[in-house]
């Protein structure tokens, strides 16, 4: 059996079905995201694997024992929450004590084991502060060494880095991948940031309408979205119906039954490489964006819209606007459901 | 010229309010510690003679006694009875919450006069003590304030999060509540607290109609000898009001000791600018950290 075991999980507020039949396996040690927009069920699915949601069906298992039942402080389930959820009124040193005092261990040990991980989160500094003295990544370092100190089975982070600002996101994203890969903790973290998914897990659960949609790792989630809720949740995908392909190559045809279709727009290239098959074909640019170290460019191809992204070579740039052929590989055109 | 102009007048709207409210005081201070103020602008004699009656007088000291010990039962019950349950309300009976919100403003619809009348032709037979029946017309009378204060104490610590992290970290329910909730409202409570106080202290309609001449407390007493002598009131007046101030200093330097939520609401807007550190190494989480570490870290605290 996996680490952790999620059977036909549901769970409704009133006529409300916030989350249907879900089930998934986590191995230890993985780090998961529940990837999805606001009101999917994300941070809901957490809270009920942190024992504070009451589900109604289905059955959920750690390390073989069944936790259906089992009140929060006796899942041995660490948690981080979106706003940090210091106790004001205790020092750092104190909050990340709270739950080794509750244990009533010896003081010597306490005051050990709130050092390794004040430590692991470079706060030795602070440890006499009260969390408002303190910054926001902080008060979420703080957070996160509280909930590490108790050596959890499972570390739950529901949305930790979204009230930081992008330079501190960036680099806890860092350290939080770091730490994870060190401690082999398994973690499952909720985001409605796809980058940030990418760049923290080793397997992204994307989430609609209280379902997982897709569950891949990064890499194979951004090349092989499932439907057209994922395309257009990862990355920057053109959804292209039947029609519209045919607009853009006439000789197009697909034997599947799918009817649409999604292209990356970075797989879209401007000059035709030399001596490649694939579908050659003309466009006029509509309009472009600098995003830093790429190019994003809307053309027009027989009335059908393609966002197309270029490497930003500024010396390239007036050949850019005034080059009108274009080209795709056949195998960046992805079959996808509705 | 304009930047002057409107300080004077901001001044002189200050002055106005400060010496209006202030007036009263003055001159009930004044005409206690005088024995002659009739047809002059200003008293023609000054006297502490009515001050050392007071203190003197064995029945004021009973009064304020009495005053005090009926305010403290009442506050107690009160804050026993009622913080627990505005906590488990707001936390897990939302609707609930709703519903009181709006019944615990209906102490200021019904006079004081009209529930002390409801209350004696309920109790007047009964066994139930009148003392009993004034500490649970107070504790009514108290709602409003006690449980808005705690429930705005409650939403502004964020006690859905608070109580869950400590859930989470395997305190239970009481554990939480003892240990992070309360201390952390402990300022919420202690000015509803003090504003409940002042009102308990105070409290004529209800103590006087329903066991007024059996037991006297301060307002009754100062009631009584109002009718005696205006000078003697005056000096209960001004010991009441210097009483009341007392008594809230107290409260207030409890409160504002440096531990705890009473300064971290006030700083919490003066948060530190985010320190850039940089990202953790790899070799801080071997449990010997080197020397080259070390130094690492002496570097990033400078910086």
């Amino acid at each position: 059996m996996s680490f952790i075991s999620v059977e036909n999980l549901s769970l409704s507020f009133g006529n409300h079905e916030v989350l249907k039949d879900i089930s998934f396996q986590i191995e230890e040690g993985e780090l998961i995201t529940l990837l999805g927009p606001s009101g999917c069920g994300k941070s809901t699915l957490l809270r009920v694997i942190a024992g504070l949601e009451v589900f109604q069906e289905g059955n959920l298992f750690l390390e073989e024992d069944d936790i259906s039942n089992t009140l929060p402080r006796d899942r041995n389930v660490g948690m981080v929450f979106q706003n940090y959820a210091l106790f004001p009124n205790m020092t750092i040193f104190e909050n990340i004590a709270f739950g080794l005092t509750l244990k009533k261990l010896p003081k010597d040990e306490i005051h050990r084991e709130v050092m390794r991980v004040v430590r692991l989160v470079n706060l030795e500094d602070k440890i006499d502060h009260y969390p408002h003295q303190l910054s926001g990544g902080q008060q979420q370092r703080t957070s996160l060494a509280r909930s590490l100190v108790t050596k959890p089975k499972v570390l739950l982070l529901d949305e930790p880095l979204s009230a930081l600002d992008a330079k501190i996101r960036k680099q806890l994203q860092v350290d939080i991948r770091e730490l994870q890969k060190t401690l082999g903790i398994t973690m499952i973290f909720v985001t409605h940031d796809q980058e940030e998914a990418m760049i923290l897990s080793d397997r992204v659960f994307v989430m609609s309408e209280g379902k997982i949609v897709q569950s891949a790792t990064p890499a194979d989630l951004y090349a092989q979205p499932k439907n057209q809720f994922v395309a257009s949740f990862i990355g920057n995908y053109n959804i292209l119906s039947t029609d519209d392909l045919n607009k853009i190559d006439p000789a197009f045809s697909d034997q599947s039954l799918v009817s649409k279709y999604a292209i990356r727009s970075e797989s879209i290239q401007l000059a035709a490489p030399s001596g490649e098959t694939g579908i050659y074909f003309n466009g006029k640019i509509e309009n472009y964006t600098v995003l830093g170290s790429t190019i994003r460019c809307l053309y027009d191809v027989n009335d059908v819209k393609l966002s197309v992204d270029l490497i930003n070579n500024v010396q390239n740039l007036e050949s850019i606007k005034s080059q009108t052929q274009l080209f795709i590989d056949r195998n960046d055109i992805i079959a996808i459901d509705q | 010229m304009k930047i002057k102009k409107r300080n004077i007048s901001t001044y002189l709207i200050l002055v106005i309010f400060g010496l209006y409210m202030i007036f009263p005081f003055i001159s009930t201070g004044l005409y206690a510690t005088s024995t002659n103020w009739s047809n002059t602008l200003l008293p023609n004699d000054f006297t502490f003679q009515w001050f050392i009656e007071l203190f003197q007088d064995s029945n004021f000291i009973s009064a304020v006694t009495r005053s005090i010990t009926l305010t403290l039962i009442t506050l107690a019950v009160v804050l026993v009875v009622m913080v627990p349950t505005v906590f488990i309300v707001y936390m897990y009976f939302p609707k609930v919450d709703n519903f009181m919100k709006g019944l615990v403003l209906m102490p200021y619809a019904i006079p004081a006069v009209i529930l002390a009348t409801g209350l004696l032709r309920m109790y007047s037979g009964s066994a139930i003590p009148k003392y009993a029946v004034l500490v649970g017309g107070l504790f009514v009378g108290s709602l409003p304030f006690m449980y808005q204060g705690v429930r705005n104490s409650l939403e502004g610590i964020h006690s859905r999060n608070l109580m869950q992290a400590a859930e989470m970290l395997g305190a239970s329910k009481l554990q939480a509540f003892l240990k992070v909730i309360v201390p952390n409202i402990k300022l919420g409570l202690l000015i509803t607290t003090l504003l409940i106080f002042s009102g308990f202290f105070g409290e004529f309609v209800l103590t006087n109609l329903l066991i007024g001449g059996r037991y006297e407390t301060i307002r009754i007493y100062m009631m009584r000898r109002m009718n005696e002598n205006g000078h003697l009131a005056s000096a209960v007046m001004v010991a009441y009001f210097l009483l009341l101030i007392v008594i809230s200093l107290v409260i207030t330097r409890i409160t504002s000791s440096k531990k705890g939520v009473s300064n971290s609401l006030f700083k919490r807007k003066k948060r530190k600018q985010e320190q850039v550190i940089p990202p953790l190494s790899l070799k801080q989480l071997e449990p010997a950290a080197t020397s080259e570490v070390k130094s690492n870290n002496e570097k990033r605290r400078k910086l």
